[in-house]
């Protein structure tokens, strides 16, 4: 299914006439998940009865490219965004399926990135909707000492009196599901971030060990969370990513080239819950997670 | 092969399937259960592994013994094990707890552990990395599955003796009347063998089958009328050489008959050739020299030694006529016997002016006597007219000769002067050798006293020849 994609993006990039004004989807890498975001992306133009031309190809062939000057660089992954954010700086340029931790100093004019991540405050109502109420109300975050972006947003966080947080900071050479170990006797959630160095790997898999153990549920920043064995996970959908992403290259050809957006822009809020974690730690969740599907989703 | 019988042969029919498939079946859903068994232990065994493979996981990655051993402790008392075993990445051996229970038969399993970071990324998941921490090995006795392999045993055994006393009932009620039917025609083929073309099959198949019944009653109905009228011909045929036979054996009889008459024919004339021959050389013999002597008598002077040897001669010679008239062929009939001999009495009666009054009965010319008999019956009939003329003196003799059913009876009477005197009658030959004679001829003479005065003499003998 990959390579039949891939041939057939390719075909497209070499049959598709290029001219000024069209739209460069950039991958950075050809797995599924880059070929279904970018599949998922012409899907939402393609419902529009004028859609703009676009092109989709891989990095590397990008790289040999000269694209217009109006033309529109979308990159869909790490990758591609780091490359074409220090190599176009004259282009228009629109970043997907990024983090904060990923996403690179902006060196455009124009641009702007739909973010894979939910700001950390969403997190953190979520949490304190968990909390609030429960004789352990304190709420912990674990973050690395060299996350700068991540300890800035904490320190932006909003803490209602309700609850206590609790901000660990991980030393490069520290153990972090041991320096949890400590906090979590008394916590109410542990509120999970995009940090590679504490939730990735084995890591990731003994914090949540942890955390189960001492019956802590865990608030996660991606729907996989929940088949890790988070209670409750606040993201993106891949799917709200690529119509976000969509309207902005919509806004962008409505607006003679210009984007009608620009910065850190935030898809549609999805909020799941996994009801056998919740079952199992005998956690009562809020009647505004489980009241159904849609509630579950803010925009 | 060795069913012979077509009962047995058809029992076989239908029962060596049903014992088959029954036997199929069973086996079938006992290895079925038995798989199954072993392979709840397996899944037993692999789930338990799993499930200390996960709890050890942590353990294991941190080396902590102390919750390996709650572990150990939690899975024993949980599941019943015998033993678990923990090793590290390193082979060394962790923990090892028993629960000291060996009995019964030990099913092992053993598992690697792994640890495998969780995929948090929706959009870019890294490879999963599955890091080797160490092994666990569990052991338990698998009692209960024992049990539930000899629960299975007698299931499958129960149901297969259902199945068959089922199947045989069947068997039993579909195939009787099938049976009945079969019997029905075997009895009346046996009955058939041995000739009864009475017997009938009773119609009690249904279907082909009755309609075969019928058929077979048809073909012996057949055979019945065949074998009748084959019988009746047989019958016809047996009669008619019976007859002939008969008539064979008369004829046969009858040619007998004829070829002994013919001999008997050839003996009488042979013996009546030989008669003659002597009649006549008596006659012309000693008859002529009687003739002669008397002639030279005669011729010789009267005295009383002539008229002696006159009177012996002349006696000869009426001996030697009675005896040839006695032994002619024209007198072997008593009717013709007794004509000749009035011929003659008449000639000596009639220079005595004595009155003959003769009738004899027309049986008489049907009666065949022999010369014997002829000759013992003149004599007696010359003795008797003889006495009559000496002694009597009488004018008159009536003679009458006649059957009296089965006897021939002859009676003599006179009118003359008898005195039976008895001493005398007793001394004299005459009268003895008459009665002698009739003896001879198988019967009887009685001389007796009329009321005239006269003499009746009453002589008789079987009318047979």
């Amino acid at each position: 299914m990959t390579r039949l994609l891939a041939v057939f993006f390719l075909l497209l990039t070499v049959l598709s006439p290029v001219h000024a004004g069209s739209v460069h989807i950039v991958l950075s890498a050809d797995s599924d998940s880059h070929l279904q975001a970018a599949s998922d992306i012409k899907a939402e133009l393609e419902q529009q009865d004028a859609p703009p031309p676009v092109t989709v190809r891989l990095l590397k062939p990008f790289q040999s490219f000269q694209p217009a000057a109006d033309d529109l660089l979308v990159t869909v992954g790490e990758a591609a965004t780091r490359y074409v954010s220090q190599s176009y700086s004259e282009h228009s340029q629109l970043y997907s399926y990024i983090n904060h931790m990923a996403l690179p100093e902006p060196q455009a004019k124009h641009w702007a990135s739909v973010m894979l991540d939910q700001p950390l405050q969403t997190l953190l109502d979520s949490a304190v909707d968990i909390v609030e109420g429960r004789y352990h109300n304190k709420l912990v975050i674990a973050v690395s000492e060299e996350n700068q972006s991540m300890r800035l947003q904490i320190d932006q966080l909003t803490i209602p009196d309700s609850v206590e947080l609790e901000v660990l900071v991980i030393e490069a050479e520290a153990e972090p599901a041991k320096i949890i170990d400590q906090a979590l006797f008394n916590a109410g959630a542990l509120i999970a971030l995009r940090d590679s160095r504490i939730w990735s790997g084995e890591t990731a898999k003994w914090m949540l060990y942890q955390s189960y153990k001492y019956n802590v549920p865990v608030v996660g920043y991606s729907q996989s969370f929940l088949k890790a064995g988070a209670l409750v996970s606040v993201y993106a959908s891949l799917r709200d990513i690529a119509h976000t992403t969509a309207q902005q290259i919509i806004g962008w050809q409505n607006n003679q080239g210009r984007l009608t957006q620009e910065g850190i822009l935030y898809p549609r809020l999805s909020i799941d819950y996994n009801k056998n974690i919740a079952r199992a730690l005998n956690i009562p969740l809020p009647e505004s997670m489980t009241a159904g599907e849609q509630n579950n989703v803010r925009d | 092969m060795f069913a012979t019988k077509l009962k047995t042969q058809l029992l076989l029919i239908t029962i060596l399937p049903l014992l088959l498939t029954i036997a199929v079946v069973s086996l079938f859903i006992l290895f079925d259960v038995l798989d199954s068994i072993e392979s709840e232990v397996i899944k037993r065994g692999d789930s338990i592994t799993d499930q200390a493979a996960v709890m050890a996981e942590f353990p294991l990655y941190t080396g902590d013994v102390d919750a390996l051993q709650e572990v150990a402790d939690l899975l024993i008392k949980t599941h019943d094990l015998n033993y678990i075993r923990f090793v590290d990445v390193s082979g060394q051996l962790l923990l090892t707890e028993n629960n000291g229970n060996d009995k019964g038969r030990l099913r092992e399993f053993s598992s690697p552990v792994f640890s495998q970071a969780p995929d948090l990324d929706d959009f870019s998941a890294p490879a999963a990395v599955r890091a080797p921490l160490g092994s666990v090995d569990i052991g338990f006795t698998d009692n209960s599955a024992e049990a539930q392999r000899f629960s299975a045993y007698i299931k499958v055994l129960s149901i297969a003796l259902v199945a068959l006393a089922l199947g045989l009932l069947l068997v039993y009620l579909f195939s009787r009347r099938l049976n009945e039917a079969i019997s029905s025609l075997m009895t009346t083929a046996e009955r058939l063998e041995q000739k009864d073309f009475t017997a009938r099959v009773e119609e009690n198949g249904s279907g082909e089958l009755r309609n075969f019944q019928r058929t077979f009653n048809d073909v012996i109905a057949s055979l019945e009328q065949n074998d009748a009228e084959l019988q009746q011909k047989i019958n016809a045929a047996t009669a008619s050489l019976n007859e002939s036979v008969e008539q064979l054996s008369e004829k046969n009889q009858a040619l007998a008959q004829q070829r002994q008459e013919t001999i008997d024919l050839e003996r009488s004339k042979a013996i009546l050739e030989e008669r003659e021959r002597i009649m006549r050389d008596m006659h012309d013999g000693i008859g002529g020299q009687l003739v002669a002597s008397l002639a030279m008598l005669e011729r010789e002077q009267d005295s009383a030694v002539k008229e002696n040897i006159h009177a012996m001669l002349t006696e000869s010679l009426n001996d030697l006529r009675l005896i040839i008239h006695s032994l002619s062929m024209q007198n072997n009939v008593l009717a013709s016997l007794l004509a000749d001999f009035k011929y003659r009495t008449s000639r000596r009666l009639e220079p005595l002016d004595i009155e003959l009054d003769w009738l004899v009965a027309p049986e008489a010319d049907s009666l065949s006597i022999k010369p014997q008999t002829g000759l013992h019956l003149l004599r007696i009939l010359q003795e008797a007219f003889t006495n009559i003329l000496k002694h009597s003196g009488a004018g008159e003799i009536r003679f009458r000769a006649g059957q009296q059913q089965e006897d021939f009876l002859i009676e003599i009477e006179d009118n003359g002067e008898f005195h039976p005197d008895t001493e005398a009658m007793s001394r004299g030959l005459g009268i003895r050798n008459m009665k002698s004679r009739a003896e001879k001829l198988g019967g009887s003479l009685n001389i007796e006293k009329i009321s005239s005065g006269g003499c009746r003499l009453i002589l008789t003998f079987p009318a047979t020849p």
